[in-house]
């Protein structure tokens, strides 16, 4: 059944939670979406599980090759990470512009990505990076391409008695790390975006070596430009190309229509914010 | 139901609840704990009238679940009024009118009071960008800026 | 010279509100207290065949499922036409509309019952376009009116002879979306059983005597037995003046049946979905001019989308209707006004009350008969600008306060508007285009011709052996400075301290009845109320101070806490002090009535107020034309007010009316399909934020009205009704083209930009 009113449960390690999670639980991590649905239309479950204090889910790894946002870390906490600061800006970009003060106190990236919404800023950003998903369950632990794992609208891969533990960034090194990030929403902010750009670069002697762009807001999910990053890799950034990377990102797009916003207008902008989210890559000092 | 026991250090004290593990953080301030200040404005997020400082930070209680605050800090408007750092914040609010109906005030002086303990002397944007969490539909925002910005400046003189 | 008026004392309801220690609806609770939730129609338009509570009684926690059936008086709610029910009974007429009121022990056990009362519905054909509804042949939407709820019509001179030899025609059509108040505080009330059997009902509210003739309705016991006392009001904007009159009576009947005190709090999303809202509408209006730019002739029509039940539409409608061609002297003048039932929640009164509607369409329009004519926008208005000595659209002969002209010129200047508007470089240095727009209005304060029976105030002062003093008056603090300003007025008449001076707080059975606190006119109205008053008691005090002092009262001069004649001097507690001792009562009934209007409801002509605010706003704005969004950079908000009396909260009315105006001009968009309301919260309806706000800068000026206290004329409502025709003239000034809907969304301006092209 539905319920509204559901009670919490705080859970003090994944070993735990998994097991509550399986005596009919649900995840509740910084509460900022499931706490809304739940509000809005009820949850099937007969508790919340409480993961947002667990430690082992608060840290944040770096290794050489790869970097590990825990299940739990906030979008604030990832924000002050000098790694991601200096590697992921796009990232740093999106969690400034993401929801407000209070929300990103609370919302973490995993639940960013637990919620699956296609105007999900922390997510937007995520896929610009080749994001990799770490799950764990009673029965083990998996990694799935955050590409493939969200498969829709509040649709993902996650099975029943799973949850995200941590979010896998591949490091990219021999270059410069340049990102950038513009959403267009009703109002400044504390607006869910109309659409939003994500593009993270690896530049060489001015040359993009390695080029990410998600496109958030416009379709059921996030979208990749395989073909804008193709056309972009190897060249130099100047106007002229960021002028063809939009009008390759409007051709790209199969945008849609809701109360936020018209696939006409998506379309349009989509081409306008990747241009200029081209003509303003920047990193983080 | 009541069933669930809670503690934390709720405006400077340590303490224990019995609670409903059902209600949210602003449920238990404002029912069990009696704390009345902290405002429901919509429940979902989105005005910044139920802010209180978990651990120092500015949320929004209405999307805490009360077991989450187990073992952690939380103040209040109640504990900002009782704390003599941001008495300087508060007669600020008054002198620049910043506060007419008054049910967004409790949670732009917590957010403000945040923006200050981190950064004493922020910026005209910074005050804003702190601020964003939080809607007003009497003041225009304009006379809060001021009331954030003056209190900053004087600071040091009270 | 005044001592106190003029100045910006502090506000002293703002203490408890920083602090959280003032205690609004939601705060409070009574012992032995239940809780209500409303059951609700999920259809525009069904029939109500069966309502069966079985299920949600069966819970132990409820106590009570109450239906139209169990109204122990008459099942309705006053308002002007008595047309709506307080629950519906064989119809439901608009989604969210009251069919039944769950009680439970507890506020979860009440939501969850009022999912299980079960209501059988067949639907029926809803109609939820204004247009469809006047269609011939339309089916009856409001059972008791009809489809039109109300109509007025003003009709002067010779329109059609006029528009034929003007040199100049411009005409065009507007419209306007629905606008949310969005106070913080959500509708709520509190009604408690009293010993002798009557009913205390506490409250979010403007107007407790509304409230009161509403349970006096619904209860059918006499108004005697009933008081409503005002709670703290988290915000108001008009949207607490007749619309909690509908959660007054749910919770006064619960409580009534059930003997126990009964709270009733809405959440936002009921709130956004069932409260009453600015009407959309619809403008048709035409301006003809002779070259030099004088408007020989207006005519209009403007239909409002009022809702399923006629609650203040027909006031909102005559407020729009009267003021529906701007603040010109035009000497042909025709409009035809109606407001329309649909099958949609009914709105009401919201800050404009009927004038932002037709000021986005008719300040629209002087910009662009402006184009036509090849004139400066300001010039043009200033040529047709109302002035001493010449009449309103409806005939009304000015003969004092009247500061347009310069209300204009000052905001002109303050935002540079010949340097701005001559611009050569329009592209800003972030590729935005930047623009400068101008409008300018006039707001007849107080209720006017229009509610003339209900425009008068009472107050009562009294002054305590401290020398302290005590108000009381029936209209209320929402939020808008209310009790500071008029403490500052009785202080001043009186001669007292305005620290010493105490507002009342507000019980119908306390209280005179001053009318509702709407139509800016608290500050007029109870402000001369209380002078009477005050006037009445100084004259008491003063007496015995000339008998006392030994010289003539005539002597006797005053400041704010003292009392002098010559040398001799003593202060104003001393005064009590003598005043107690020789027996005298200080205290003193103050009553003010508006001044009479003369009105033909014919050709709707005549003095449709006594007095008007002006106003003039300045906008600039850049506009991103590859994205539609727009930037506002600066307002200059002028207005004639007549006098400041707190300067501070003028100031803050200003800033505050600019950005809800702001909100309207460009962000608030409420989406309903067929009678739906798509998203009724704060995700989904945008209303600016900390991050929107431009520069504000209030222009005051200040053309006394001997009518009004110290010559202070209304303020509450004028700074929102020009802002969104200024930001609409200052995106034409950018980007050049005209944006005919609001609000003006991104997607609107790239559509309009790609039909241009």
């Amino acid at each position: 059944m539905f319920q509204i009113h559901i009670p919490a449960v705080k859970a003090f390690s994944v070993k735990e939670a998994l097991k509550l999670i399986e005596e009919n639980g649900k995840v509740l991590n910084g509460g900022t979406d499931i706490l809304v649905i739940a509000k809005e239309i009820g949850i099937s479950a007969e508790k919340l599980v409480d993961i947002s204090g667990i430690e082992e889910l608060k840290q944040i790894e770096v290794s050489a090759k790869k970097i590990v946002i825990g299940g739990a870390v906030t979008i604030d906490e990832a924000k002050n990470n000098p790694i991601i600061r200096s590697e992921f800006p796009a990232l740093v970009f999106a969690a400034e512009q993401f929801a407000s003060p209070q929300i990103r106190n609370r919302a973490t990236w995993a639940g960013n990505i637990a919620n699956a919404s296609p105007a999900g800023d922390g997510m937007t950003a995520l896929y610009a990076y080749d994001a990799v998903i770490q799950l764990r369950s009673k029965n083990g632990r998996r990694e799935i391409p955050l590409t493939e794992f969200v498969k829709g609208v509040r649709k993902t891969e996650l099975c029943e008695g799973e949850i995200i533990t941590g979010i896998i960034l591949p490091r990219g090194h021999g270059g410069e790390h340049f990102g950038s990030f513009i959403k267009v929403g009703q109002r400044k902010t504390l607006a869910i975006s109309k659409v939003m750009v994500a593009v993270s670069a690896l530049i060489k002697a001015g040359k993009i070596k390695k080029i990410g762009i998600a496109l958030g807001a416009v379709a059921p999910v996030i979208l990749r430009l395989t073909e804008v990053e193709q056309f972009l890799t190897g060249k130099k950034i100047d106007r002229d190309e960021a002028v063809r990377a939009g009008e390759l990102a409007r051709q790209a797009v199969k945008a849609i229509d809701d109360i936020r916003s018209t696939a006409d207008y998506r379309k349009k902008v989509a081409g306008v914010i990747v241009e200029r989210a081209i003509l303003g890559l920047k990193s983080i000092e | 139901m009541k069933n669930s026991t809670l503690h934390l250090k709720l405006n400077g004290n340590e303490k224990t609840f019995l609670i409903d593990p059902a209600d949210t953080l602003l449920d238990f301030l404002r029912e069990t704990a009696q704390l009345t200040g902290t405002k429901e404005g919509c429940g979902k997020g989105e005005c910044g009238a139920c802010t209180v400082l978990l651990d120092g930070k500015p949320v929004n209680s209405c999307l805490v679940m009360a077991v989450q605050a187990e073992g952690r800090s939380v103040t209040t408007i109640e504990g900002i009024k009782s704390d003599k750092r941001f008495d300087a914040l508060r007669a600020s609010f008054l002198e620049h009118g910043a506060s007419q109906c008054g049910a967004c005030t409790p949670g732009f002086i917590i957010s403000s009071a945040a923006l200050l303990t981190d950064n004493p002397d922020p910026t005209d944007k910074e005050i804003r960008s702190a601020l964003e969490g939080n809607l007003c539909r009497c003041t225009g925002y304009l006379k809060i800026f001021s009331a954030v910005k003056h209190a900053a400046e004087n600071k040091g003189e009270r | 010279m005044t001592k106190i008026i003029g100045t910006s004392p502090l506000r002293e309801d703002a203490r408890v509100k920083i602090d959280g220690a003032a205690k609004y609806v939601d705060d409070l609770s009574f012992p032995g207290m239940a809780y209500a939730m409303l059951v609700r129609s999920p259809f525009p338009h069904a029939k109500i065949s069966e309502i069966d509570a079985s299920h949600a009684l069966e819970l132990p926690e409820v106590v009570a499922v109450i239906t139209a059936k169990d109204i122990p008086g008459k099942n309705k709610i006053p308002i002007v036409f008595d047309d709506q029910p307080c629950l519906a009974e064989d119809e439901a007429r608009y989604i969210g509309e009251p069919v039944a009121i769950v009680v439970a022990n507890d506020r979860r056990t009440a939501q969850i019952a009022a999912t299980l009362v079960s209501v059988k519905y067949s639907e029926l054909p809803a109609i939820t376009d204004p247009l469809l509804s006047l269609a011939e042949g339309a089916e009856k939407v409001n059972p008791v009116l009809g489809n039109i709820l109300s109509r007025h019509k003003v009709n002067k001179g010779d329109v059609d002879s006029a528009m034929s030899i003007a040199d100049v025609v411009v005409e065009g059509e507007y419209k306007t979306g629905y606008q949310e108040h969005a106070y913080i505080e959500t509708q709520g009330v509190i009604a408690v059983p009293e010993n002798e059997g009557g009913i205390a009902l506490y409250g979010s509210m403007q107007c407790p005597f509304y409230i009161h003739k509403a349970l006096g309705y619904v209860l059918g016991i006499p108004l005697s037995k009933l008081r409503v006392i005002q709670t703290v009001t988290g915000g108001a904007f008009g949207g607490k003046e007749d619309f909690p009159s509908l959660p007054a009576t749910h919770a006064a009947i619960a409580a009534y049946l059930t003997s126990r005190p009964v709270k009733l709090v809405m959440t936002r999303e009921e709130d956004i979905l069932c409260s009453t809202k600015r009407h959309p509408g619809i403008v048709r209006i035409k301006y003809g001019a002779r070259r030099d730019g004088t408007i020989i002739a207006c005519d209009a029509e403007y239909i409002l989308n009022a809702g399923a039940w006629s609650t203040l539409s027909p006031i909102v409608l005559w407020r729009g209707t009267v003021h529906s061609g701007g603040p010109y002297r035009i000497e042909n003048f025709r409009v035809d006004a109606k407001a329309v039932a649909t099958n949609s929640v009914p709105n009401g009164a919201f800050r404009g009350f009927g004038q932002p509607q037709v000021c986005f369409a008719n300040e629209s329009l002087i910009d662009e008969l402006a184009v036509k004519l090849g004139m400066d926008p300001v010039e043009l208005r200033l040529r047709n600008a109302l002035d001493i000595g010449l009449e309103t659209l409806t005939n009304h002969v000015i003969k004092e306060s009247c500061g347009l002209k310069k209300v204009i010129s000052l905001v002109r200047d303050e935002v540079k508007w010949l340097e701005n508007r001559s611009r050569k470089e329009r592209v800003l240095s972030n590729g935005k285009y930047y623009g400068v727009g101008f409008s300018a209005a006039f707001y007849g304060t107080g209720l006017g011709a229009g509610g003339k029976k209900i425009d008068r105030s009472g107050a009562f002062l009294q002054v305590a052996f401290d020398g302290s003093v005590q108000i009381a008056v029936g209209t209320t603090e929402m939020g808008q400075g209310h009790n500071t300003v008029l403490s500052m007025i009785a202080a001043e008449e009186l001669g007292a301290d305005v620290k010493k001076v105490s507002m009342l707080p507000i019980d119908t059975s306390r209280v005179p009845d001053s009318g509702p606190t709407v139509a800016s006119r608290a500050t007029m109205m109870s402000g001369q109320a209380i002078r009477d008053a005050a006037k009445q008691v100084r004259k008491i005090i003063h007496d015995v101070v000339a008998k006392r002092l030994g010289v003539a009262v005539e002597t006797l001069e005053f400041e704010p806490g003292v009392i002098f004649s010559g040398a001799k001097k003593i202060t104003f507690e001393e005064a009590v002090t003598w005043c107690f001792d020789e027996r005298v009562h200080l205290a003193a009934q103050g009553w003010f009535k508006a001044p009479n209007t003369e009105w033909n409801s014919e050709n709707g002509l005549g003095d449709a107020y006594y007095a008007y605010t002006y106003t003039a706003i300045g906008a600039e704005v850049a506009v991103d034309k590859e994205t539609g969004e727009v930037e506002v950079l600066r307002i200059v908000s002028g207005h004639d007010i007549g006098k400041a009396i707190n300067r501070r909260e003028v100031e803050g009315q200003i800033q505050g009316g600019a950005v809800q105006g702001m909100g309207y001009a460009l962000y608030e968009d409420l989406v309903s399909t067929n009678g739906k309301i798509i998203r009724p919260n704060f995700s989904g309806y945008i209303i600016p934020t900390a991050a929107d706000i431009p520069e504000i800068k209030p222009v005051i000026v200040e053309e006394p009205y001997e009518g009004g206290p110290f010559g202070a004329k209304g303020l509450g409502e004028p700074p929102l009704i020009a802002i969104a025709p200024a930001i609409a003239n200052a995106i034409f000034d950018a980007i050049g083209v005209r944006i005919k809907k609001l609000p003006m969304t991104p997607e609107r301006i790239l559509e309009t930009l790609e039909a241009v092209r």
